[in-house]
C-alpha cells in the first residue's frame, strides 16, 4: 500500500471515467471527481439516483464496473483483498439504518474497528470508554443494540465510524431518521471532525442542509455526477 | 477487565438453529470414530502379536518310529530326538531348542483330546520348539534337506503358512476399518463444510458490516474457527463418554469367547491415551475444516 499521508497534494479519492452499478447495469457512468484530502463534501440527487451506490463505492465495498478508482493513491481494480481491507480500516461509514451488530452490547459494537486492526483490549477499552463518554452513552456500555432506541443507535453507528480516526468518513443520510435539533449536532460533529483533518462526504437528499452549510455538492442526475465547489465569501 | 466486558464473538455459530444438528452429528461422527479407532488399534496389536509369537519360533516334529509289530519305539525315536535336536542346535541363526515333554504336549492335546485318553499310548510326534535369533538367516530349505538325511520322520513347520491365512484376514479386516475411519473423517468434512457455508449465507450482514470496517478473511474465519472449534471438542467428549463404555463391553465379549486367536487383542496404554485425546483432535480437525472453508467462501461471495 502507498503511504499517501506524505503527499497531501494528491487526492484522497480520484475517478476517472468511471461507471458503477449492479447486475451488468450502470447506475451511474462516466464519472469524473476528485476529492481532496481534509474536504467535506456532499453528495445530493433526488432518492434512487445512485447516492447509496456511489458511496458504496467510495467505501470500497463496490468495485467500479469500468473506469480507474484511486483512494489513497491506490487503483482499486489492481488492489488485492487483503490490502483492500486496510485500506477499509481508514475509511469510516455512517449508514441510515446504523447497521450495529445486534447481538453485540454497545461496547462491543464500538470496540469492532479496533478489534479488527488487532489492537490490544487495554487500549480497546480506554478508546471506546472514553468515546462513550463523548456521545454521553457511557451508561450503556453493556446494552445490546438491539434494545437502543434510534438515536442512541445513530449515536453509537457514528462512534463506530469514528473511532479508529478515520482519514475518510462517509454518512448516508445521517439525518434522515433524526429530528431537526439531533441533525444540527450531528452536522455539528461532522464539522468538527472535517476540522481536525477528516474528509467528510455526506449523502443527503435534505436541501436545507447543503444550503445551511456552504461546502463542496456532488450532484448526481441522468446517470452521472457533476462537481458544484463551495460559493465563494465575499 | 470488567467481566461484562468479556468479548463476545461477532458471528457466533453456536447461537444459530442449525447449531444443535451440528451436535448432536458431530457427537454420533465422533462415537463412531473412536469405536472404530480403537477397532484399528486392536487389530494392530492382535497382529504384531501374532507376528512376535510366531515368528520368532518354529517347530520341528518327529514323527515316532514303530517296530516290525507298528508298536511305537521309544528308543529309538528317541535317538532320532536327539539327533534332530543336535543338529538344530549347530544351525546358525538358532538362539535355542528344547524339547517339548509329553506333559506339554499332554496340556496342548487336551483341548481336542480331553483328559481321559493316555497320550503315551498315541502315535504323537515329539516335539521340538526352536527359538531363533532372526527370521531371515534361516534357510529352510537347507534345514529340511539336512533334517531328512538324519531321519526321514523329521519335518519343520515354520507356521507362516496358516499365519499368512490369518494376517491376510486381519489386513482385510483393518483395511476395512480403516475405510470407515477415512470416510467419517470425510463425512465430518463435508458436514462443517456445508454447516459453514449456511452459516455465511445467514450471517451475511454481520459478514459485510465486518468487511466494511476493515476486517480481513482472516479475522472472520478466526472467528467461524473458534465456534467450529467449540462444537468440534464437545462431540469429541460427547463421542468419547459413549465410545468408551462400548468400547469395554466388545473387549469383555471377545474375552469371553474365549478364542486363542484374540489374545493380544487388548488396547495398550499408548491406545487409551490416544483414544482419550479424540476430543483435541476433534477440536482442531473443527477448526482448520471451517477455517479454511470460510476462507474460500469468502474468497468467492465478495
Amino acid at each position: 500500500m502507498s503511504d499517501f499521508a506524505t503527499n497531501a497534494q494528491q487526492p484522497i479519492i480520484d475517478m476517472q471515467n468511471v461507471a458503477v452499478g449492479y447486475d451488468g447495469t450502470d447506475v451511474l457512468s462516466n464519472i469524473h471527481l476528485s476529492l481532496q484530502p481534509g474536504s467535506f463534501s456532499f453528495v445530493t440527487g433526488r432518492s434512487g439516483s445512485g447516492k447509496t451506490t456511489l458511496l458504496s463505492m467510495l467505501y470500497l465495498i463496490k468495485k467500479p464496473s469500468k473506469g480507474i478508482l484511486n483512494v489513497f493513491g491506490n487503483n482499486i481494480n489492481f488492489t488485492n483483498r487483503q490490502n483492500l481491507a486496510l485500506l477499509r480500516q481508514r475509511i469510516g461509514v455512517v449508514f441510515q439504518d446504523f447497521r450495529l451488530l445486534e447481538h453485540l452490547s454497545v461496547y462491543d459494537n464500538i470496540a469492532l474497528p479496533l478489534r479488527v486492526r488487532g489492537m490490544n483490549e487495554k487500549e480497546v477499552s480506554r478508546r471506546v470508554m472514553e468515546l462513550l463518554k463523548w456521545i454521553e452513552m457511557h451508561r450503556s456500555v453493556y446494552q445490546l443494540c438491539s434494545t437502543l432506541s434510534g438515536g442512541e443507535k445513530q449515536r453509537v453507528a457514528i462512534a463506530r465510524a469514528v473511532i479508529n480516526r478515520p482519514d475518510i468518513l462517509f454518512a448516508d443520510e445521517p439525518t434522515g431518521s433524526v429530528d431537526a435539533e439531533i441533525a444540527e449536532k450531528l452536522m455539528r460533529l461532522f464539522v468538527e471532525l472535517n476540522k481536525v483533518g477528516t474528509t467528510v462526504v455526506i449523502a443527503t437528499h435534505n436541501e436545507q442542509l447543503t444550503s445551511e452549510y456552504n461546502f463542496q455538492r456532488i450532484e448526481l442526475s441522468s446517470g452521472t455526477a457533476k462537481l458544484y465547489p463551495a460559493l465563494q465569501k465575499i | 477487565m470488567d467481566k461484562e466486558l468479556i468479548r463476545k464473538n461477532e458471528i457466533t455459530v453456536e447461537d444459530e438453529d442449525t447449531s444443535l444438528f451440528m451436535y448432536v452429528l458431530s457427537s454420533i461422527y465422533m462415537y463412531l470414530f473412536v469405536v472404530v479407532l480403537a477397532m484399528v488399534m486392536a487389530i494392530h496389536a492382535m497382529v504384531n502379536n501374532w507376528e512376535k509369537d510366531i515368528v520368532g519360533a518354529i517347530t520341528v516334529q518327529v514323527s515316532p518310529v514303530e517296530d516290525a509289530n507298528k508298536k511305537i519305539d521309544k528308543e529309538k525315536t528317541e535317538q532320532q530326538v536327539n539327533k534332530v535336536l543336535q543338529y538344530m542346535e549347530n544351525v546358525s541363526g538358532v538362539k535355542s531348542v528344547h524339547v517339548l515333554d509329553d506333559k506339554n504336549i499332554e496340556k496342548l492335546m487336551t483341548p481336542w483330546l480331553g483328559t481321559k485318553i493316555d497320550i503315551a499310548t498315541l502315535p504323537i510326534p515329539k516335539l521340538l520348539d526352536v527359538q531363533l535369533d532372526t527370521d531371515e538367516s534361516l534357510n529352510y530349505d537347507e534345514i529340511t534337506q539336512g533334517l531328512h538325511k538324519l531321519t526321514p520322520n523329521a519335518s519343520i513347520d515354520n507356521h507362516r503358512l496358516w499365519l499368512n491365512k490369518l494376517l491376510k484376514f486381519a489386513g482385510s479386516l483393518n483395511t476395512l476399518a480403516l475405510a470407515v475411519l477415512i470416510m467419517v473423517i470425510a463425512i465430518c468434512a463435508f458436514s462443517i463444510y456445508y454447516s459453514a457455508r449456511t452459516s455465511l449465507n445467514i450471517n451475511i450482514n454481520s459478514i459485510e458490516i465486518l468487511h466494511i470496517i476493515g476486517a480481513q478473511d482472516d479475522y472472520i474465519a478466526r472467528q467461524y474457527a473458534r465456534s467450529y472449534g467449540k462444537i468440534g471438542f464437545f462431540a469429541g467428549v460427547i463421542g468419547l463418554m459413549f465410545a468408551v463404555p462400548s468400547i469395554i463391553i466388545i473387549g469383555k465379549y471377545g474375552i469371553s469367547t474365549g478364542s486363542g486367536l484374540l489374545n493380544g487383542a487388548g488396547l495398550s496404554p499408548f491406545s487409551w491415551v490416544l483414544i482419550m485425546i479424540t476430543p483435541i483432535f476433534s477440536y482442531f480437525y473443527a477448526r482448520i475444516t471451517a477455517y479454511y472453508t470460510v476462507r474460500k467462501s469468502l474468497e468467492k461471495m465478495c
